[in-house]
């Protein structure tokens, strides 16, 4: 006792030292996703990036459990769009913030490392490939057959750009109608915006800072967004009136039409899963949109590329693996109301890096240059009132 | 694990560090006997260097040989050998230090050496002392090394005196009370450092991403003071760990840093800022060539030698030198007549020094031109129409993102604080505070660490 009075400090550290190590090594059940083979690497990181996610050491481990719903929701073929993919959740970094203008918005979740998606991801394909086979999802019934097609095409290996084609302009001659008329992009200003809505993360954020359309259009992003932000693990990042209280985007898009909608997402997607795990998700949720906003022409934007630097030495992310990605969304465009747009057209130099002068994170461009991209937006609009 | 190679041997503020080493060291430093604490601490110091430089450790090795034998050589009585040892000695170190950095200065692949700056230093002013007759050469081997190489002070310093070292080197065994003392030491640092400096550093970096010709004005000075800030608590928080440790190892506590930001100007605040530093410049320099003895003209041209040097141990590139000679420049102006009006006027004072050391801050950061730099003060002062706001509005969000950083941050920078919590020290609240600070530094380093997206959220 007389110890502690003297030394209460050294005590306390030792003392909760030898609790939270107790602590990690009595439940290393619910950490073992996060467990670091280094030993360099005390035990107790596990547990705190466990609890990071909300996992405690007095948590219930539902591991086992969520793995027998996932298989049961498989079985019974129930594709809804909400049933959440397997991945994310675990194996979650941190950092906020870090590296984007943007930041702020305390972002939950994040990147998986490789290691730890790898495992969980290849349950996931599993899933979502059956999931994609069904498709359907209350699809109409022309585009049913279409989509599917369509969605294994960008499973495997992005097929040919030839043979989507040929796919396109079957649909297009299988829709009635309006169907004649190939849409081409126009030059419009900026009240074209006006009914638009753009999603994405930091990059799609910096958008909205620095592109001069925070009292245009709207802006459901967020850094470090992904894909299965969007409706399998709802991030609240959207808003009826701006300023409003922040609900997630499927509950906006529930309750609020717009004209178009702007996509540009994948790039925290990258050090998760694969590039088909990428693809197929990124296929749902434009379903889904397509659903919810009936009317509304849905522009997918390629991912932006990174600077030449980091496309050198980064071995994820790289433009090798975004134009991967790109290839992969590229298909998604039916020509009728989803057009695949490429701001890397604009934005990367004649080597197909981003503009090293433009950007100083190799990531983000520089505030003066989103002017670049909305020009582009611009440039790339589908009026579709002149042409039916 | 395979590899023995591991950077974070010597990074305070990692997991590997916190949890693998220091306490493994300090196991076997309490249970070796007293005589073979200097070897262990020694032979530590130099593994873990090894696993951090595996390459440049064979250079501290050679230089720990050079300067003990050196040291030996300046213990004779001939005046003539004395002046000799002392001339390579120094030419040495100080060639050793000036080749890196003019290496690195026109190369930015070319790095340094971790901690020759500092090591270095250290030798040239054990060389000097021991030629001066302030402290006796250095026999024993152990002991010598012990001092130059001990890790806690290897990365960053502080510069510590061989006189200082002696206590410790030759001082009681380990004591408890230390080792408490120290360790809270340890956690202040830890926490300014984490808590504080990394996560103002996003600031920082948010700017540079931006573009320095598209930020607004108040966004220009919130980011000089942001960074100022950030640099403060980066540095005396890494300081304050080095001196932590060395506590804890029987150390004598040396100050490095002291309230700079409470300086009443700007010869104050090089007084208050990496104190260890300052004083070997003037020791080791400005003394030596005279300082003030020689009338004003000799005083100002000593400064200039100083604050050029200055510069330069700071950084090969030339804003480090620009960077120096700005701070030269209102030294010699204190020292000629601004410094006694500003002795009379406190308040004036205060804002002056706030005001002026964050301009010169954002020249040391800088590093990337002077176009840059320019672009930088063009909008800080936006009279020359250089740049535009993009967003003029882009501040608000900042100070709602980092207010109440830069408000902790502020609030730490007050004599006040620090003299309540000198006084509060022992108090359980204390303790628990601290305790708290302790184990949050450890999950943000959590979260963060371990992960090699650390810095790929966009």
């Amino acid at each position: 006792m007389k110890f502690f009075k003297n030394y209460p400090l050294v005590c306390v550290l030792v003392l909760t030292f030898v609790l939270f190590t107790a602590a990690s090594f009595l439940r290393r059940d619910l950490y073992k996703d996060y467990e670091d083979s280094d030993i360099m690497t005390p035990e107790i990181a596990a547990m705190f990036q466990g609890i990071k996610d909300g996992i405690y050491p007095w948590s219930v481990n539902e591991d086992t459990m969520t793995m027998g719903q996932a298989e049961n929701a498989e079985a019974e073929a129930s594709p809804s769009g909400e049933t959440s993919p397997v991945t994310e959740s675990k194996g979650q970094s941190d950092l906020d913030h870090t590296g984007s203008m943007i930041s702020g918005n305390d972002g939950e979740d994040s990147q998986e490392t490789e290691a730890q998606s790898g495992v969980s991801q290849n349950g996931l394909s599993a899933n979502n490939v059956s999931r994609n086979g069904i498709s359907g999802n209350g699809l109409t019934e022309e585009n049913a057959p279409d989509s599917g097609a369509e969605s294994e095409a960008g499973t495997e290996e992005n097929g040919e750009a030839s043979e989507t084609e040929s796919g396109q302009e079957d649909q297009t001659e299988s829709e009635s109608e309006n169907t004649e008329v190939i849409l081409e992009f126009s030059q419009v200003d900026e009240s074209y915006l006006e009914d638009a809505l753009f999603i994405g993360d930091s990059r799609t954020q910096g958008l909205y800072e620095y592109g001069g359309l925070e009292d245009t259009a709207d802006f459901y992003c967020q850094t470090s967004l992904t894909i299965y932000d969007i409706f399998s693990k709802p991030k609240k990042v959207a808003y009826l009136e701006k300023g409003g209280p922040k609900i997630t985007i499927e509950e906006a898009l529930s309750q609020k039409q717009f004209g178009k909608i702007y996509l540009m997402l994948g790039i925290n997607e990258m050090g998760t899963g694969t590039a088909e795990t990428f693809l197929e998700e990124y296929y749902r949720v434009v379903k889904h949109i397509q659903e919810l906003q009936p009317q509304a022409i849905i522009y997918v934007q390629g991912i932006m590329k990174v600077g030449a630097e980091k496309n050198a030495t980064d071995p994820i992310f790289n433009n090798t693996n975004i134009e991967i990605r790109n290839t992969g969304i590229s298909m998604f465009q039916d020509n009728q109301n989803i057009f695949y747009l490429d701001p890397n057209e604009v934005l990367c130099g004649e080597d197909g890096n981003l503009n090293g002068d433009w950007t100083f994170d190799q990531v983000h461009l520089k505030a003066k240059y989103y002017q670049i991209w909305k020009d582009y937006i611009l440039s790339h609009a589908i009026v579709r009132d002149q042409t039916s | 694990m395979g590899n023995l190679l591991n950077e974070n041997s010597m990074v305070f503020s990692s997991l590997e560090f916190l949890f693998r080493f220091l306490p493994v060291f300090l196991l076997c430093y309490i249970a070796v006997p007293k005589k073979g604490r200097n070897a262990l601490l020694f032979v530590a110091s130099i593994i873990m260097y090894a696993m951090a430089e595996p390459f440049y450790v064979f250079l501290l090795l050679g230089m720990s040989v050079f300067n003990y034998l050196t040291g030996l050589g300046l213990d004779t009585d001939s005046e003539r050998k004395r002046k000799l040892w002392l001339a390579a000695g120094v030419c040495a170190n100080a060639g050793l230090l000036i080749y890196f950095k003019i290496s690195n200065a026109f190369d930015a692949n070319f790095l340094l050496p971790l901690g020759i700056s500092f090591y270095t230093f250290k030798s040239i002013s054990y060389l000097a002392d021991v030629y001066q007759g302030e402290a006796d050469a250095e026999h024993s081997f152990w002991r010598f090394g012990a001092y130059l190489c001990m890790f806690p002070q290897m990365v960053s310093g502080p510069i510590m005196r061989y006189s200082d070292a002696c206590e410790g080197l030759d001082g009681p065994r380990l004591k408890l009370s230390q080792a408490e003392e120290g360790l809270k030491k340890v956690v202040l640092g830890l926490s300014a450092k984490v808590l504080l400096a990394d996560q103002l550093a996003i600031l920082w970096n948010d700017i540079q991403t931006i573009g320095f010709e598209s930020i607004s004005t108040p966004l220009a000075w919130l980011g000089a003071f942001s960074y100022s800030l950030q640099l403060y608590f980066d540095f005396c928080g890494y300081s304050l760990i080095a001196i932590g440790i060395g506590q804890m190892l029987g150390y004598p506590v040396i100050r490095n840093f002291h309230h700079p930001y409470a300086a009443t100007s700007i010869s104050d605040f090089w007084r208050r800022w990496h104190i260890t530093l300052g004083s070997w410049f003037r020791d080791y320099v400005y003394i030596p060539l005279g300082g003030n003895r020689k009338g004003t003209a000799r005083t100002l041209l000593n400064l200039l030698v100083v604050w050029v040097l200055t510069g330069l141990w700071h950084g090969g590139s030339a804003n480090f030198i620009v960077w120096g000679l700005t701070l030269c420049l209102f030294i010699m102006l204190e020292k000629l007549f601004l410094g006694k009006w500003l002795k009379k006027h406190k308040i004036a004072a205060r804002i002056y020094v706030w005001f002026f050391i964050p301009l010169t801050w954002i020249i040391f950061a800088i590093t990337s031109g002077f176009t840059e730099l320019e672009t930088y003060f063009a909008r800080l002062f936006p009279f020359f129409g250089v740049g535009t706001a993009i967003n003029s509005g882009d501040f608000v969000k900042m100070i709602s993102n980092y207010g109440w950083l830069m408000a902790a941050g502020i609030l730490c920078c007050i004599p006040a604080v620090s003299e309540w919590y000198q006084r509060h020290c022992r108090k359980w609240y204390v303790i628990a505070g601290l305790a708290l600070l302790f184990w949050l530094c450890v999950y943000r380093l959590s979260i963060a660490g371990n992960n090699p997206f650390m810095y790929f959220r966009f």
